[in-house]
């Protein structure tokens, strides 16, 4: 076993003067071997950014104090370092990559150029020989045609082609340790799932070490070797990754585990967190993690806990050892079937919800004068039907044109072509007037909670809205009214005249869906309604929903990215592509046995949180980005990226048809009745 | 390039037409008679029927235009109505003097503003940059025709280094051209110097919280390159959008800071027909002076291509 | 296909609602209390204070009338009889400066008036609706704004005759251009909102949706613009009255004061002193409370369109 190459011990940042710093990050400690990957895992808020940039020494020196009772890097003490000594590692031995792609590069020069400086900053090498290296780390992160690429300027990449350009820049000098914070969260599934593959291809490649920052499990334990947990600044848990997953050591890993929806089975309570990470300036004394611990005993709040060593694994609980926490024990899918038949085959019943042949594409404006250019077709002719208490699930990746189809749905855009029915009422010809009162039966819940709530109205006059828009309530029975409905998504009388800034994401997230319900609607569009949301906290307002569902019998449109959040709330699911939708089929047989080609590498690309089952997978990797939809591709839209694409595909368009299992799927193989059989096993079976 | 000029161009065409026609609208503001009133209120009765006729007063508004319009294009901006001389000729005679305060305000601005905004933008909080907001927030407050007679006061009354008033061709005298501008292009400047160095502050502070500035520290490069290569040339873009518009405030203080000094310039004509009521002249000089800004902002947008890549394509 | 224990965690019903702790704080107050933080804004809110005060008791703050001319005593400098000196036809400065103070903040004021009134409901117009309206008058903005705002000014004064009004009116119809791109522009932004769309998807009309939601939040940025354009308003008075196109005698303002010390300016410097400093307190002080202001406003930044 070699001595490990970076070595962290009792790291603690302050922010802020002396006088009223806050403790950002206190007593943090791993250790990282050349070769191996180490995760640093938590919510936001844990202090996982805080740390990596600590290590590197890019927190700014006049607002943060970092201290630290070991921090060595290759056998040297970085604490005792100059400025100018810890710039020279910089970009040289460690290096960095960070989480948003699209603004960590500098939009003023060229790709080539800023991976050079790179080069000319820490070799004695001239323009041509850096600019040379530049082209061959391009090409080692696998951009096509690096030679020419090396030219552009960042906007001409897309997000997943600007995260390779990072790679490529963080190890144009070899260094010994990589740190990534997020570098694959602001990534669509499939994407992520590349830039997985690369980051460990090229560690293997170059035998480097790698702290990998992330808030989600399943990357974890796709690619990391041993975790950290940090909860509240602290290191909470510290494992080798099998060891952390199938034998978690501390309740907070226990509960984040657990929270996962795939640890569920699909629409029944998701298990939670309660409470949320607490603010840096309001820690608990003792135990940080007693207040929302459900083992918690009057010793944990007594004094300060220590890291105790736990058989491989060390865990700060006082309870070490003595709590039964388990972690995820099998991957062997339960195919119970759903609690309730979906609505839709009862015979003789009538959709909700009815949209056919849903359009609508913008104009797409170019120069100084403003000429329309072209024409995105976001949406493309859709079908839909959702039934009374019915969850349709709508999944997709940024640009697929999901949520233009909430937005056409509501009218909150006007469709191009294409009708909405929502009880057989024609939502897409209204007049403004009548258009009004049909919105009464429709509501939304939008993704982002900081923007979807009015700053400047209290909580209680946000909810009030649509009573005082449709309903002649006295202000009394009104105020009734609204304390009723922040009841029913667990918020006190006390919220009335509170502003949004003083509440969490998630509980704005409660507000505005009480808002949706005010006017006890039949349908509320769930536009991303979680995504936004940390883990824990997510599987409150899932566990929210699904009740309050169950209670007033409402139907739901559930769009989401996230294929196993939809698959748990879902009755069915669709899969959107490029505008069209791909496939659509009862929750489980999607999820289980994913027709399209595009559903099976969606779902592949989606990391489990099982490292052993993650490793065992062979998964089917999409290469390239999707296509711009302002040119998108003729016949088939996926041919482009599909592993089983045929002569047809490229210029016919597949026609829907009805698979064996009742999906209806839009795709060449699935017409031909040649779909490969192992393709749709070898998709689910580690899933 | 050429198309992208061709295309600002014909997208200034409902621009010109716009201002053209508020120009000659200017006739609409003057109550009353505008023959009596321009004429003069003393003035005899054969003199504003004069007026009227020679400059249409009586026409409809449209006609006026068209006439006006028709000059314009031709290069003939009428003539003052107390002078016979054509306010093109007058327009030409004086430009350079009101040019060679303007552009020598403009260095001023920059060569203050642009190292003030630098050095307080880098470090935010510091004694200087509190020390150059005191600077700021004075100057602006300062009117400059104030700061123009303070220094009269003080340098060519009490300490006579430089003359008080005056104007010498640079073609005359290059030195004598420089030392009777000093003052002005100071008094014209300060208050540009300020905005500019706010704007720079502003920006760079702006700039140095980007992830991309992060990125270059993370790469190891010395905080000199970093502010030096990665903040400044984004940082230029913000404050150069303006630049066109402070080039406009400059033109505009001519007006008094010329009549201050006796420079004779454009300001001075302008101001002398702004006591008369000299329309003709007032029209003049104003197409003149939007045109002039319109130009200066073609200018400001061929720099801006330059610093922002994502431009060069649309 | 994962299981997991039982007990993880109570479900979401066992779990009573969640009431905040602590003290509501309303934007509005969480504004003042930044702003109050700011010691240099809350000084010039002192001195905006004073400087208010000064304007509304002028006439019997005066230490003698402004107007009474000792013609044995012109172009003095301060004394025991007159604290700031006289002016060239022997006038009280003192008397003249507060006096002044009047006319200037009553111009400040009548052009800040005007110019928002004529601004809110074109930028609401030009910003929420769109379209046509929108093309059209911020083309007429362009071109507003292609003269410089002094020239402008000038011309529309001269024009319409030499007045204090007629300055005052002709300073509003340059500030207009400016103000109606503040506010387009943030209801530009506010519109894109996710809370708008929540508001529509609600059924309200856009009637409401301004009234409630657009303008409280276009609010801020227009306080800040107001109180920058206050100092604007004077500067600009200041340099029309100093060319005799704003106050005309016996009124007396600031610039009117400048100029007559201006003609003296070789044989007694000493009056161009006194209203200079006023002029520039002034102008400090609104400019300091209105960058108070747009620091304290938080989340809203305002982009300025006339800052000089």
């Amino acid at each position: 076993m070699s001595a490990p190459l970076l070595e962290v011990e009792g790291l603690r940042v302050q922010f802020g003067s002396s006088g009223g710093a806050l403790t950002v990050v206190d007593d943090v400690g791993f250790s990282v071997e050349a070769g191996k990957t180490l995760g640093l895992v938590g919510e936001s808020g844990c202090g996982k950014t805080v740390t990596a940039l600590a290590v590197m020494g890019l927190l700014p020196p006049k607002a943060s104090r970092v201290q630290a009772r070991r921090l060595r890097f290759d056998g040297r003490d970085l604490t005792a370092l100059s400025r100018a000594e810890r710039r020279q590692l910089r970009g040289d031995a460690m290096a960095m990559v960070f989480q948003e792609p699209m603004t960590s590069l500098n939009p003023a020069y060229t790709v080539g150029n800023q991976i050079a400086e790179t080069v000319q900053a820490h070799r004695s090498s001239d323009r041509r020989s850096a600019w040379k290296r530049a082209v061959e780390v391009l090409e080692l992160v696998g951009i096509p045609d690096a030679a020419g690429r090396a030219r552009d300027y960042p906007h001409a990449f897309s997000g997943g082609m600007r995260q390779r350009v990072m790679i490529a820049m963080a190890l144009a000098n070899e260094p010994r340790i990589l740190i990534a914070d997020e570098p694959t969260t602001a990534l669509d599934v499939t994407v992520q799932a590349e830039i997985l593959d690369l980051m460990r291809s090229l560690q293997q490649e170059l035998g480097m070490a790698m702290v990998f920052v992330t808030h989600d499990l399943g990357v974890v334990a796709d690619i990391c070797h041993d975790v950290a947990v940090l909860y509240a600044g602290q290191v909470v848990e510290h494992a080798g990754v099998d060891h952390l997953f199938s034998a978690p050591a501390h309740p907070y890993t226990a509960g984040l585990l657990a929270s996962m929806p795939q640890a569920t089975p699909a629409g029944r309570p998701l298990a939670i967190i309660p409470g949320e990470v607490p603010r840096p300036e309001d820690q608990p004394p003792a135990c940080r993690f007693a207040p929302r611990c459900p083992h918690v005993q009057a010793r944990c709040e007594a004094a300060l806990v220590p890291l105790y060593r736990a058989g491989a694994a060390s865990s700060r609980c006082v309870r070490v050892g003595e709590l039964p926490l388990r972690g995820v024990v099998s991957t062997v899918d339960d195919r119970s079937p759903r609690q309730r038949p979906s609505p839709l085959d009862l015979p003789h019943r009538a959709p909700l919800l009815e949209v056919r042949g849903l359009s609508k594409s913008f104009p797409v404006q170019r120069g100084v004068l403003r000429r329309t250019v072209g024409r995105v077709q976001a949406v493309d002719g859709i079908d839909l039907d959702i039934g009374a208490g019915e969850t349709l699930g709508l999944v997709g990746e940024s640009g697929s044109g999901k949520s233009t189809v909430a937005r056409l749905i509501l009218r909150l855009v006007e469709p191009s072509a294409g009708s909405v029915r929502l009880n057989g009422q024609p939502i897409h010809s209204l007049a403004a007037a009548p258009l009004r009162q049909a919105r009464r039966q429709m509501q939304i819940v939008f993704q982002d909670p900081y923007s979807s709530l009015d700053p400047r109205a209290t909580v209680g006059a946000t909810v009030a809205e649509p009573l005082l828009v449709h309903e002649d309530l006295s202000s009394a029975e009104r105020e009734e009214r609204v304390i009723e409905l922040l009841g029913r998504v667990g918020l006190g009388r006390h919220c009335l005249d509170r502003y949004p800034h003083e509440f969490s994401g998630g509980q704005r997230q409660r507000i505005a869906v009480a808002r949706a319900l005010a006017l006890e609607p039949q349908l509320v569009v769930c536009d991303e309604p979680v995504s936004s949301l940390d883990v824990s906290t997510q599987s409150q307002v899932i566990n929210l929903l699904m009740r309050l569902q169950r209670e007033l019998g409402l139907s739901y449109l559930f769009i989401a990215h996230d294929l196993s959040v939809v698959r748990h709330i879902s009755d069915r699911i669709a899969v959107m592509y490029l505008g069209r939708i791909v496939e659509v089929g009862d929750a489980e047989e999607v999820y289980l046995r994913p027709t399209h080609p595009y559903t099976q590498a969606l779902l592949s690309a989606i990391p489990l949180p099982d490292p052993g089952a993650q490793r065992r997978r062979r998964r089917t990797v999409l290469r390239g980005d999707p296509p711009s939809p302002l040119q998108p591709p003729p016949g088939c839209r996926f041919h482009t990226r599909c592993p089983h694409v045929m002569d047809i595909c490229r210029t016919a368009d597949p026609v829907a048809v009805t698979t064996p299992g009742g999906s209806t799927v839009a795709c060449h193989l699935a017409t031909a009745d040649a779909i490969p059989a192992g393709a749709a096993v070898e998709a689910q079976s580690s899933g | 390039m050429l198309a992208f000029f061709v295309r600002r161009l014909l997208l200034l065409t409902p621009l010109l037409i716009l201002i053209s026609f508020g120009v000659v609208a200017l006739v609409l503001l003057i109550p009353g008679d505008p023959a009596r009133q321009l004429a003069g209120i003393d003035a005899p009765q054969a003199e504003v029927t004069a007026i009227r006729e020679q400059y249409e007063l009586d026409e409809p508004l449209l006609v006026q235009y068209g006439r006006w319009l028709g000059g314009a294009v031709r290069g003939d901006l009428g003539s003052s109505i107390f002078q016979d001389r054509p306010v093109v000729t007058e327009l030409g005679d004086r430009l350079p003097v009101t040019l060679s305060l303007a552009v020598g305000a403009l260095a001023v601005m920059l060569l203050i503003g642009v190292p003030a905004g630098i050095l307080a933008g880098t470090r935010p909080g510091s004694l200087l940059d509190r020390l150059i907001t005191v600077f700021t927030s004075l100057s602006l407050a300062l009117p400059p025709f104030w700061v123009a007679m303070v220094l009269v006061v003080l340098f060519a009354v009490t300490w006579r280094v430089v003359p008080a008033i005056g104007y010498v061709r640079f073609t005359d005298s290059p030195v004598d051209w420089a030392t009777h501008l000093y003052l002005p292009w100071f008094a014209l400047g300060l208050g540009g110097s300020a905005t500019l160095a706010r704007q720079v502050r502003g920006s760079l502070v702006d700039v140095l919280e980007q992830d991309y500035i992060r990125t270059a520290d993370a790469k190891g490069l010395p905080p000199r390159r970093i502010i030096g290569k990665h903040a400044l040339k984004n940082a230029a873009i913000a404050p150069l959008t303006v630049l066109g518009i402070q080039f406009a405030y400059l033109l505009g203080g001519t007006v008094i800071i010329e009549q201050i000094f006796s420079l004779g310039g454009v300001g001075q004509y302008f101001f002398v027909a702004l006591v008369n009521r000299d329309l003709p002249v007032i029209r003049g000089v104003v197409v003149v002076v939007a045109l002039t800004f319109i130009t200066l902002n073609l200018v400001v947008d061929v720099l801006y291509t330059y610093l922002n890549p994502k431009v060069r394509l649309g | 296909m994962t299981s997991i224990r039982e007990t993880a965690a109570p479900p979401i019903e066992a779990i009573a609602p969640y009431e905040p702790g602590g003290v509501s704080v309303a934007p509005f107050r969480r504004f003042g209390q930044r702003f109050l933080a700011n010691r240099s804004a809350f000084i010039a809110l002192g001195f905006l204070v004073v400087l208010v005060a000064v304007a509304i008791l002028a006439p019997w703050l005066t230490p003698e009338d402004p107007s009474r001319q000792h013609l044995t005593r012109i172009n003095e400098g301060p004394s025991r009889d007159f604290w700031l000196g006289t002016d060239d036809l022997g006038r009280d400065i003192l008397s003249r400066i507060v006096i002044g103070t009047r006319v200037s903040m009553r111009v400040a004021l009548q052009v800040v008036l005007v110019a928002t009134v004529a601004a809110v409901p074109l930028g609401l117009l030009a910003g929420y609706f769109g379209r046509w309206a929108d093309a059209v008058l911020m083309r007429v903005m362009d071109a507003l704004f292609t003269v410089p705002p002094l020239i402008l000014a000038l011309a529309v004064a001269s024009l319409l005759g030499p007045s204090l009004n007629n300055a005052a009116f002709a300073i509003a119809v340059v500030f207009v251009p400016g103000f109606v791109r503040v506010i387009r522009a943030q209801v530009l932004a506010i519109r894109e909102e996710t809370f708008i769309e929540a508001s529509r998807s609600i059924g309200t009309g856009p009637v409401r949706i301004i009234a409630r939601h657009v303008l409280p939040n276009v609010a801020s940025p227009l306080i800040v613009q107001v109180a920058l354009g206050f100092g604007y308003a004077l500067l600009a008075e200041a340099g029309l009255s100093f060319l005799g196109l704003g106050a005309q005698s016996p009124d007396t303002s600031w610039g009117l004061m400048l100029r007559g010390a201006y003609d003296f300016i070789l044989e007694e410097p000493w009056p161009l002193i006194p209203p200079g400093v006023a002029i520039v307190i002034a102008v400090l002080v609104f400019n300091l409370v209105g960058d108070g202001l747009r620091d304290s406003l938080g989340r809203e930044t305002v982009t300025l369109g006339l800052e000089r």
